[in-house]
């Protein structure tokens, strides 16, 4: 255990030391820039309302996962198996990554409004890519004599990818879910900038109005633990799912 | 019965020293239940045959017939078995073994039973859960064996399926080979570039030479197997063969 975590706990509580001690002896005003443990005090006096906020933004992420999923999957297999629709849908598979979700928010808040819709389908946006691009790479990557193998046992297509495309694009399809996951916040906070009622993107807007800048930090760690959460939760599920691997 | 006539596979290209004529009017013939092996130098096209049997690749002419019945090439007639033992890595090796079944529709009370006494026959009893990777290659290879049982068809075609092994491994393997012949009544065609491997095994031997492959010399072997170096005339047909695959002289 220490042996894992040890060296990120020491590093993470290194920038933290330093952090507090330049605030203070440096005499850095507390709403520019408050120290550490000025910060996780609000994280933590201010748990209630803040969890309040994460279970909104939480809900978007989660929501903007299942939808990514729904839509990166079927068109991986489909790009796959079929190579017209590889050629009609990478241009926008491309695309969908060169034009930053930063320019799209406030075009999705306007189509799906201030409420949950806009930032399910931001965050959906930012996962959706590295899902599918990771699925079909793996499906592509299946060795050809084990195709070859199911050719010969007369193997359906649907068959195929039930028992061998699939299973063998997992690894893929995991290390695709867990870059989607860890970047879910960044598309779903910016959505909440742009324009929302709720969530911690919207308790961070406020705040910095408000020139509390300690819950802004005690947001962004909020934000941090959530993403991390994720990213660990993911990696469980894949080791549980994935065991011939390691 | 497996007949091959006049199969002829080029490979095109609009670079001249690139154009490969790897088969031209390559033609042989496995009786029901026969074991025949190809034994060839590298490089002599023996692949390229085998992936226009199995229908990865497509003859430019020539015909392969099933039981006197033309077919365009060997899908769901034949199993398959290749130097890497192909089993799938995230299934345990007994489902590994009924995969054939399972990819057919669904697996029954006997497929189970017909697996179970395959493990105990190959030697894998006891086995039967372990994952692919934490077995040896000699184990792992058995169980490609047993797949390739359990795969329906009366041909099998083996593609060097013992050459990644090591020596001792590979002569307890050669004994089961037999196994397909002498308990289950296949009709194999196997590759191979061992002439020991293809001497211990085989009813046919059809030496090859190379670029386009075609038959140097079928030599018909009658006497009872396995056979051993140990055994008289083993050493004297090993250095005939050794001596017909020779003269093509850039290849050896």
């Amino acid at each position: 255990m220490i042996r894992r975590y040890g060296p990120s706990l020491f590093m993470i509580l290194l920038l933290c030391l330093s952090w507090e001690t330049a605030v203070r002896t440096l005499d850095v005003p507390w709403y520019i820039l408050p120290p550490p443990s000025q910060a996780l005090r609000t994280a933590i006096l201010r748990s209630p309302l803040l969890l309040s906020h994460s279970f909104v933004t939480g809900g978007e992420i989660l929501l903007g996962i299942a939808l990514a999923l729904a839509l990166a999957v079927p068109l991986a297999v489909a790009m796959f198996f079929s190579p017209v629709l590889d050629r009609a849908f990478a241009p926008f598979l491309v695309a969908s990554q060169a034009i930053p979700v930063f320019a799209l928010a406030p075009l999705l808040i306007v189509w799906f409004g201030y409420g949950i819709g806009s930032k399910v389908v931001m965050a959906a946006i930012v996962i959706f890519f590295p899902i599918t691009v990771n699925l079909l790479q793996g499906f592509r990557s299946c060795p050809q004599e084990l195709r070859t193998l199911f050719r010969l046992m007369e193997a359906s297509p649907w068959t195929m990818l039930r028992r061998l495309y699939w299973p063998f694009a997992l690894p893929y399809f995991f290390s695709g879910l867990r870059v989607g996951v860890s970047v879910a916040t960044i598309g779903a906070v910016i959505g909440e900038w742009v324009g929302s009622q709720k969530g911690l993107g919207y308790l961070m807007i406020q705040a910095n109005a408000r020139m509390s800048v300690d819950l802004v930090f005690a947001a962004i760690l909020w934000l941090s633990v959530m993403g991390l959460a994720l990213w660990t939760l993911v990696g469980r599920i894949e080791k549980r799912i994935v065991r011939w691997k390691n | 019965m497996l007949e091959v006539s006049r199969l002829s596979k080029k490979y095109d290209s609009d670079d001249p020293s690139a154009r490969l004529t790897v088969l031209s009017d390559f033609s042989l013939c496995v009786p029901t239940g026969g074991f025949a092996v190809l034994v060839g130098p590298s490089g002599c096209g023996k692949t390229s045959f085998f992936d226009i049997l199995v229908g990865s690749a497509s003859a430019d002419s020539g015909n392969i017939a099933w039981n006197g019945v033309a077919v365009p090439n060997l899908c769901g007639l034949c199993a398959y078995m290749q130097q890497k033992d192909l089993l799938l890595p995230w299934l345990p090796l007994f489902e590994n073994v009924l995969l054939p079944r399972r990819v057919r529709g669904g697996v029954s009370r006997d497929d189970i039973d017909e697996a179970r006494a395959l493990f105990v026959r190959l030697g894998l009893k006891g086995f039967e859960g372990f994952l692919p990777s934490s077995v040896s290659g000699g184990m792992r290879q058995r169980c490609a064996l047993a797949r390739t049982l359990m795969m329906r068809g009366e041909c099998v075609l083996l593609d060097e399926p013992l050459s990644a092994l090591d020596a001792i491994t590979r002569r307890s393997l050669r004994e089961l080979l037999l196994l397909l012949q002498s308990e289950f009544g296949k009709t194999v065609l196997m590759i191979t570039h061992d002439v020991e491997e293809a001497i211990a095994l085989a009813d046919d031997i059809y030496v090859l030479g190379t670029q386009p492959m075609d038959v140097r010399e079928i030599i018909r072997l009658s006497s009872p197997k396995p056979r051993s170096a140990a055994q008289e005339g083993f050493v004297a047909m090993r250095e005939r063969i050794l001596g017909s695959l020779a003269p093509a002289g850039a290849s050896r």
